[in-house]
Formats: structure tokens, sequence, C-alpha cells
């Protein structure tokens, strides 16, 4: 499965199925054992010789919109799933509900505006989709409350080896453990959890934590690159095109000092670029994986991503390689790192 | 009118670039009509001649250049900056996805600073189109041979159906002009006592320059101006807007010609047109507001089209309501001609 198969799945966090059912059909001849937890996270075994557990994982979900209300209009209410910045909002094009009915996030003309409207920011809750219907009645025929609604973006290569889509964040990491199930011998037992709604709280990976209780966890992630237009440069997190991002410190968790040493490590020992995550802020499913049972060692591997969060997230194909083989490396070789 | 309109709004064109599109949409004439040509500033003509001598002429006029961006600044990391042509709502810009129309065709997508590494006072502000650039993912000196300051950009925005409703990049005022080609359909198939010329226009939303020169050059006794007009949207105010998907929008006032609008409305009316209304105290911004002062003065009428979102990508407007107005322009020039009396 391509990465660009893996994009154009729909999966907003709480309606992971269609990313669930293309994941599992593509893991299930690799490992010991698949199956799906009560909350929808499919966690995927594979026997080592050693009897320590490694939890890999990488979220399934991706942020978009629910459908909270229909006007008298025909026109949809909605709301955020997920971390989205109403900016990128205006105008975009999305699909809505099982029938993935076309619609647009409309704004009346600038025409109209004053110019107290043009400066401030529209609130998402101002804002409402279009799906050409002429009155309620024909929009519920087509949308029910509780739909949800993704963006409607393309995967295109572009550029310097670059790439866009919707949903880099964290389809990137779930073609990397992907991978690692296809290609790692993991000397210990390897848990491969592809979670569901990390982005309204990493509700998936702290239950799937519960009822792995790694002795080593590692998070795939597609994280924050702010070298973008005029950004200074102590502010980029991250710099595109120069490697898997690996955290020190974040708002949800401290990484291994020992596991980060041996991410170094093995990168420097295959030649793959690497960077750290310059920033203290941000969470991911870390915070959880660290803190469950008795504790963990954890760690973050990262594939940076302009523009995250939005229907146009950018990654550079050779950041998600570098971070898919470093993944199968360190999985072979976890036995390698020396406890703290 | 699904294929046509496809056509149409696939067209290049941005303001003051329209030659990029006029070679392809001369092609469109050709197939449907007579005598096509292309002036100097790329306004594409083309005719439906009766045969007579001398024969009273009609306009029809609707504009084919879009708004979209020109590069204005290539900076040292490979970001490019951008003016607007035409006036685009920058509010839409972020997330779009456009192409850079150089030595090659360079796509890029408008990102934005990450939310977090902004203020809590700059997080509410909408971004203006200065603090935007495209994201080419190719670096200054990658770019240096693929592009240049003065490009133009065309921002994407492809053509989807959604129920009765068309929604395009574009649409102001392809839409216009598919409404042209529809009555230009009618029109043929009618024994006329007057020549047709179809003007599609240049440059509309820069300055009206392509209407100002096409209607001297043709001359006509009428001119009908097709443009489109604000759509009612949620949030817009119901009387600064017309109702969509009610039929097309008749204009009144100081631009139009008071005698053809009222035997226009009586038209309509008859032969049960649904119409609209809008009143507009004095210039329309319109290609009407020119031609009606060209030589020594044309005759206007102003149709338009209600859309949704105007100058954005999201350009959303009702399949009935072009054919309403293709259908009221076919009624009243066939009016027209049957009953004589275009020039005193």
């Amino acid at each position: 499965m391509t990465l660009q198969e893996l994009t154009m799945l729909d999966g907003v966090s709480g309606d992971e199925e269609a990313v669930r059912a293309a994941i599992w059909k593509e893991i299930a001849p690799y490992c010991d054992s698949v199956r799906e937890d009560k909350a929808g996270n499919l966690i995927a075994f594979k026997k080592g010789k050693i009897p320590k557990k490694l939890m890999m994982c990488a979220h399934m979900d991706e942020v978009g919109f629910i459908v909270k209300g229909i006007t008298e209009e025909g026109y949809l209410k909605f709301a955020a799933v997920g971390g989205i910045d109403g900016r990128i909002l205006l105008g975009q094009r999305v699909r809505v509900g099982e029938k993935k009915v076309p619609g647009v996030i409309g704004i009346k003309a600038v025409h109209m505006t004053t110019p107290e409207e043009r400066k401030t920011c529209v609130k998402i809750a101002d804002m409402y989709m279009d799906i050409g219907a002429k009155d309620k009645e024909q929009a519920e025929q087509a949308v029910s409350l509780g739909d949800y609604a993704a963006f409607d973006s393309g995967y295109v290569a572009f550029g310097d080896h670059k790439i866009k889509a919707k949903a880099l964040d964290d389809r990137v990491g779930c073609l990397a453990l992907m991978q690692v199930l296809k290609e790692a011998n993991c000397p210990y037992d390897l848990y491969a959890v592809f979670t569901v709604q990390e982005e309204v709280g990493v509700r998936g990976a702290t239950v799937a934590a519960y009822q792995v209780q790694p002795d080593v966890g590692i998070v795939l992630e597609g994280t924050v690159c702010a070298d973008t237009y005029e950004a200074p440069e102590h502010l980029h997190v991250t710099t595109l095109g120069k490697g898997p991002a690996f955290s020190l410190i974040e708002r949800t968790s401290k990484s291994d000092k020992t596991l980060v040493d041996f991410l170094v490590q093995t990168a420097e020992k295959y030649n793959i670029p690497w960077q750290f995550k310059r920033t203290g802020a941000g969470g991911n499913e870390a915070g959880v994986l660290q803190q469950t049972g008795c504790g963990a060692q954890t760690a973050v591997i990262s594939v940076p991503c302009r523009y995250i969060h939005s229907s146009v997230s950018v990654a550079d194909e050779r950041d998600i390689a570098a971070a898919t083989r470093l993944a199968v490396k360190v999985a072979e070789t976890i036995d390698e790192v020396r406890e703290a | 009118m699904e294929g046509l309109l496809e056509k149409l709004c696939a067209l290049q064109g941005v303001s003051g670039f329209e030659k990029m599109g006029s070679h392809a949409l001369g092609d469109l004439f050709r197939a449907k009509l007579e005598d096509v040509w292309e002036d100097r500033l790329g306004n594409v003509f083309g005719y439906i001649r009766c045969g007579k001598p001398n024969a009273p002429c009609i306009l029809l006029e609707a504009h084919y250049d879009m708004i979209g961006l020109i590069v204005n600044q290539i900076d040292d990391s490979g970001f490019v900056t951008f003016v607007s042509s035409g006036g685009v709502d920058p509010r839409i810009l972020p997330g779009s996805e456009v192409t850079i129309c150089g030595r090659e065709q360079v796509y890029g997508v408008i990102g934005m600073k990450p939310p977090h590494i902004l203020s809590a006072a700059e997080q509410k502000k909408a971004m203006k189109m200065t603090d935007l650039a495209i994201d080419t993912g190719f670096s200054r000196e990658q770019l240096a041979e693929k592009i240049q300051v003065g490009d133009p950009v065309t921002l994407s925005g492809p053509l989807i159906f959604m129920h009765d409703m068309v929604c395009s990049r574009s649409l102001d005022d392809r839409a216009g002009l598919a409404s042209l080609f529809l009555a230009a359909e009618q029109l043929k198939r009618s024994r006329l006592q007057v020549d047709i010329c179809i003007q599609a226009a240049v440059c509309e939303e820069t300055g009206q320059q392509g209407a100002r020169c096409g209607a001297f050059a043709v001359n006509p006794d009428l001119a009908i101006v097709v443009d489109v007009t604000h759509g009612a949207t949620p949030d817009g105010k119901k009387d600064r807007t017309s109702p969509v998907g009610e039929g097309t929008v008749v204009c009144l006032g100081p631009n139009i010609h008071r005698k053809h609008a009222k035997q226009l409305l009586a038209v309509l009316e008859k032969q049960h047109i649904p119409y609209h209304i809008e009143v507009e105290e004095g210039n329309t911004g319109t290609d009407a507001w020119v031609v009606q002062v060209v030589r020594g003065g044309i005759p206007c009428l102003l149709l338009s089209i209600p859309l949704k979102y105007m100058h954005t990508t999201i350009e959303t407007i009702s399949k009935n309501d072009i054919q309403a107005t293709a259908d009221a322009i076919a009624a009243y020039v066939k009016f027209v001609s049957e009953q004589g009396g275009l020039r005193q």
C-alpha cells in the first residue's frame, strides 16, 4: 500500500474504519496475530526471542469535521475534530458522510465585508458547509447529524522530492509501522499498534498501552515543521528534508535519554539523516506510553510536516523513507539499548 | 451545459494574461460561431449572421478573464510572494493550491505559519496577502530556471457538481460566457433579422479595457452584458444579495437602457422565464458601465447570474440560473429581431 492510497482514505477521529480495514488487510500475512480492540485500535503482534515487549505505535486518525446541525436553508453547521486553525478552512472542499457528498466551506464575498471583518479570523462556529442543497429537506437526504467530513484534497508529488496531501499526520507513521511489520525481525515481542483518536486526546493509545504494558515504547509520528515563509529559525521546530526528528522533551512526555542516544547511534550507523525536534511544546502518544503501569522507556521518531493539520500538508519523500528505514533498524536491534 | 462549463472553467486567463487562454477559447468559438477573430487585447469575437446586408447588430458580452496572482518576489528560501490580479479574497488563500505559469508550470501550495509560533493576538487576525507565500518545494536556485517575477499564478479549483449547483474557480464570469453559448444555440435555430456578435472580453477585473475596445470595434445597436452578482449566503445580508436557483437577475438603473429594460421584463413575464430585479443606482461594476459610453453611446442591458463566494476558488452557481439567463437573452433577442426598430 502506498502513501497515496493511505492518505486518500478518510479516517477522522472516531471514524477510522476505512483506514483500519486497509491496514489490516495489508499487514495480516506478516503477523502472528492481529486484532481490533474495544476502542478500535488495531493491535498486531509478532513473537520475539527475548521476553520483553516493544510497542511501536502510529495513529490512524486525522483531523477533520463533524456535522452538528443542518440549517433551514440547507447548509451544514460543523465543528472541527482535532486541532484545526480556522484560517485554513475558508474556501476548502470537503466530503461529507459515508456517501462522500461533496461540499465547500463558504464565506460571503469579500466585496460585502467591512474592513473590521476582513481583519479578523472567522470563528469555526460561524462557518458553514454548502453541499448545494436547496433546503433542509434536500440536505437531510444526503447528510445526517453526526456525519464526519474530511478534507477533499489529492496527493501531489511536486517540487524537489516533496509531496502534498491531507492526513500526512499520521499516515506517514502508519506507512513506517507497516514496513516494520513486513521487514523487521524484532528480538523482543513486537506490538505494532495502529491507534484511534490521537487527535482528540490520545484516547486510543491510552487503552492500547494498558493492554500491552510495554517495556519500550516508540511513537512514529508526523510533526510540526515551521521552516516556513518568514518564520524565524529558532521557531522552526524541525526542518524539511533533514531527516526524521527525535523528541527530547514535550508537553506530555520526556524521552528516555538512553533510547534517544540509541536512535542517534542507529541513524549514524546506517547513514540515515536525523535531527532533534526543537521545542518543548506539543504532545503525542509517548505521554501515555511512558506512564502506563510501572512506566516504559519511550522515544518519538517524527516526519517533519509543513502546514500540518491542513488539506495541504507537505512532507519530503526522503524524510519519510529515512524515518521508515530507521524504524525498521531500531526494531531489529532494540535489544542493544542499554538499560538506564 | 456541464461539459461546456468544464471546458470554460479549465481555460487559462488570469486578468492581464488572457492570451494564455485565448487560443483555446477561439477553438470553442469556431466550433459554434462564424467570423471568429481575436483582437490585439485578447478579446475573442464570433458572429451569428442573419445574411442581410447592413443588418442591426446585438452584442452579447461576458468577460473571460479570471482572478489570480502575480509573482512579485522569490525569497532566499525559495518562497514565492505575490500580488493579486483582480480582487482575490486573501482569506481563502491559506490552504489553497496554485500553479505558477512561468517557463514551466510549477505547482505550489499556500501555507501559513503554524499557530504555535504566533502570538495570541496574531492568532485572532485574518491573514493578509503580504503574510502569505507559495511553497513550491523548490529552492531559490532550482526556481531560477523555471519561473520569474511577473509570472501569473492560477488558483486551483476544479469543477464539481453539488445537487443542481456547480462549484469551480472562475465561474465569474465563465458562467456568463456559458449562458451566451447556450443562448447562441437557441438563436442559431431562429430566423433572425439582426446580426449577433458574441464577445468574450478581457480585463474586466482590472479595468474593463476589453469591453471598451471590443464594443468600439463591434459598434452594436444594443449590448447585452452578462456577469455574475452576489448570491445569497447565510452570512450575507439579504438586501445586498440575490436568491440562488430562482432565475436570472435583471439590473435596473442609470447604466441600463430604460426602454429596453421595460421590454425585457415584459418578455420575461410573458414567457414565464424566472427572474429577480437588482437595482444599481450608478456604476454597476460590470462591463456594461463602460460599454454604455462607447462611441456615441450604446444602449445596454445587464443580466446577472447569482454567484456564491465570489472571487474564491469555490465560486458556486445554479445551473438553473445559467439556463434562465440564456433563455432570457434568446427570448429578448428574438423579440427585438421581430419587432425591429433597433436603429432610430
